[in-house]
């Protein structure tokens, strides 16, 4: 396992535009160009589909709005998988995590709303990470102390979370008057997050606070992981345990601490869909934003910059693909789900098949301009 | 005796729903042998059971339907292992990708093809694995205990049970007793001993996974025109994690591997408002 996992990330020898640019790029058309055989199975003109997909993206300014309002959810989460990458671990748990946060979420806002809301909303935003930290900490010290598998832990916790949250949501926290939806009660207008604002044309979207929150993260989240001990650590152990454990960083306390600050990031989830969309507890809000999460860490090669971007890509594909559901007679909404795994295959499993050709390639081409030289 | 009987009729329930555990469960712990983690069991199963039932119901023939199932699993496979053993990729991504994408594309298919809403059209007679009665289960079904059990219990499955009762000891065979199921758990054990002695470890695993793919499409085969009756979107709803677990937590031994997967249904038959763990009670 240890020489699949020091792959993530690895430094090579090629123009940084080849391998952050170039490549990524590349698998990302060759996942386009499957997915464009499945919409002409399908029976639909797949040219016609990339444009209304694009157009329903980015067309209008609403379009816009809820592009990025996908897009908030899916740096959440990325971030949340890249920190746990960063140090060698697989995290298929954020879904579940963010689950677990919309519990944290609920509490602070349904119970607490007796608070002004410059206390209620830091309170809930605070309540769901904490939440999320604490629903990843668990697998993490079984993976860490015990040494169980941290991908089975984290799927195994993900059902665990659903069937919690399901009996809260039916038993316990649920609105009587909701016509028996497991939902709670609306949370009282003043724990809202503030909507996009009415001149930029995306007041109708969805779009809300948590998008200027998920920015912030995005440079906390580089600060912290190359720019103090702690995140140095993280990647050390990442790297190569039995050389931290040498330098005497401990692995258990970094997987740990890794983890919980996974948790944490994708507890925002519930932040942005509960605080900033839907106001109450509901279920299946965390939408497969956790599992997407993975892709948009790999794609953008666990660095927060290369995360917004792969987010905004997958938040445009959602967005649009949503679109293309109303506008493309064969394709239902389950499209976008293909076109997400097919950019799974290709820009994490398949990267090593077009990589060692392309940097050949330039690794030719520059030794033959320093030998002229 | 009422308490006998029920023990029996929940026996049966959980032969039933443990087929395609066990089935999942031997097929993970071949892979996980040869030295590849398959977290997309799930995914070829999900494959393997759109493929069956889509067959079935074109050419109504369930053992059409059966061989279309086994092909799409192998393909899944093939897939893995291209890009975990050629391509040397993340098993992790790559089993997750497989799910993700079989996931998403059953339902677009089936839209496409039968316009039911991502379903296949509900499979009867010939496109269906119906139960079979065992010789003499009518005759000695009235003696108490031993005919009851006979007649309940062990007659009356359709042939994929019995095709994954009788996979555990052939599997056990293969991996404990024969050239090829050494090679495989020495290629998982130490890949680098396996390449010293002149076997090349690509192959191998090529050949593992294809073992697991086969088995795979037998377990969502079975969900789809043997325990169902037609495909379903997410019909497999976690099966292929909980196999995956099943194979890990007993180290591959078969002997215990069984048991945790057939203990599986039992606790959950009860619980009925957890809708992930619904799907085992819908026996």
């Amino acid at each position: 396992m240890s020489e699949t996992k020091s792959k993530f990330g690895a430094p090579s020898k090629v123009p940084a535009w080849v391998s952050l640019g170039l490549i990524p790029l590349i698998n990302l058309v060759a996942a386009f160009l499957i997915s464009g055989v499945v919409i002409l199975i399908v029976g639909d003109d797949p040219i016609k589909a990339l444009e209304v997909l694009v157009y329903g993206a980015f067309g209008y300014p609403e379009a816009v709005g809820y592009t990025l309002y996908y897009t908030t959810n899916f740096i959440f989460t990325g971030l949340a998988v890249a920190i746990a990458f960063h140090c060698g671990l697989f995290n298929i748990g954020a879904e579940g995590q963010a689950f677990i946060g919309g519990l944290g979420v609920g509490i602070a806002a349904l119970y607490f709303d007796f608070l002004p809301f410059w206390a209620v909303i830091p309170l809930a935003i605070m309540l769901g990470a904490v939440f999320g930290a604490g629903w990843a900490y668990v697998p993490a010290y079984l993976q860490a102390k015990r040494g169980s598998h941290i991908v089975i832990t984290t799927i195994m916790f993900n059902f665990i979370a659903f069937s919690v949250m399901t009996y809260l949501l039916v038993e316990v926290m649920i609105n009587p008057s909701a016509g028996g939806s497991p939902e709670t009660r609306e949370f009282s207008d003043h724990t809202w997050l503030a909507r996009a604002p009415e001149f930029t044309g995306m007041a109708d979207s969805p779009l809300n606070f948590s998008f200027i929150l998920a920015l912030l993260l995005s440079g906390v989240f580089y600060y912290f992981v190359w720019h103090t001990r702690w995140g140095y650590e993280i990647r050390v152990v990442g790297q190569n345990e039995s050389a931290a454990r040498y330098a005497g960083i401990s692995p258990s306390k970094n997987i740990i601490l890794a983890m919980i600050i996974s948790g944490g990031l994708a507890g925002f989830v519930a932040v942005n869909e509960l605080l900033g969309v839907h106001h109450r507890v509901l279920m299946d809000f965390t939408g497969g934003y956790g599992f997407v999460g993975i892709a948009v860490a790999l794609m953008g090669r666990n660095h927060p910059i290369g995360i917004f971007m792969a987010a905004l890509l997958f938040g445009a594909i959602y967005q649009g693909g949503t679109e293309l559901s109303f506008e493309m007679s064969n394709i239902n909404k389950e499209m976008v789900i293909v076109i997400q795994g097919l950019i799974i295959l290709f820009s994490g499993a398949l990267e090593n098949m077009f990589r060692p050709k392309i940097e050949g390639f330039f690794k030719k081409r520059q030794s033959l301009s320093t030998a002229e030289v | 005796m009422e308490i006998f009987e029920v023990t029996i009729l929940l026996l049966d329930a959980t032969f039933r729903v443990a087929t395609p555990l066990v089935l999942a469960a031997l097929a993970g712990m071949f892979s996980e042998r040869a030295g590849v983690v398959d977290i997309g069991l799930e995914g070829k199963m999900l494959g393997a059971a759109f493929a069956a039932a889509a067959v079935a119901t074109t050419t109504g023939s369930a053992w059409l339907g059966l061989m279309a199932g086994i092909a799409a699993s192998l393909a899944l496979s093939s897939l893995h292992a291209y890009a975990c053993v050629t391509h040397n990729g993340n098993q992790v991504v790559s089993g997750m990708a497989i799910n993700i994408v079989v996931a998403g594309l059953t339902p677009t298919l089936g839209f496409a093809w039968f316009k039911l809403g991502g379903r296949t059209p509900a499979l009867n007679g010939d496109e269906r694995f119906s139960s079979i009665t065992l010789p003499f289960a009518d005759a000695i079904g009235n003696i108490p205990v031993i005919g009851y059990i006979y007649a309940e219990l062990i007659s009356g499955h359709n042939i994929i049970v019995y095709m994954a009762a009788a996979a555990v000891p052939i599997v056990a065979y293969v991996l404990f007793r024969t050239r090829f199921g050494l090679r495989v758990r020495a290629v998982g054990e130490n890949p680098h001993a396996v390449d010293t002695a002149g076997i090349s470890v690509e192959i191998l695993r090529y050949k593992a996974l294809a073992v697991t793919g086969f088995l795979c499409g037998i377990a969502g085969t079975y969900l789809s025109t043997a325990h169902g009756a037609g495909f379903i979107r997410d019909m497999t709803a976690g099966k292929g994690y909980l196999a995956l677990a099943a194979s890990y937590s007993e180290n591959g031994s078969q002997s215990q591997l069984c048991w945790p997967v057939c203990s599986l249904p039992l606790p959950t038959r009860y619980r009925r408002d957890f809708r992930v763990l619904n799907y085992l009670s819908s026996v």
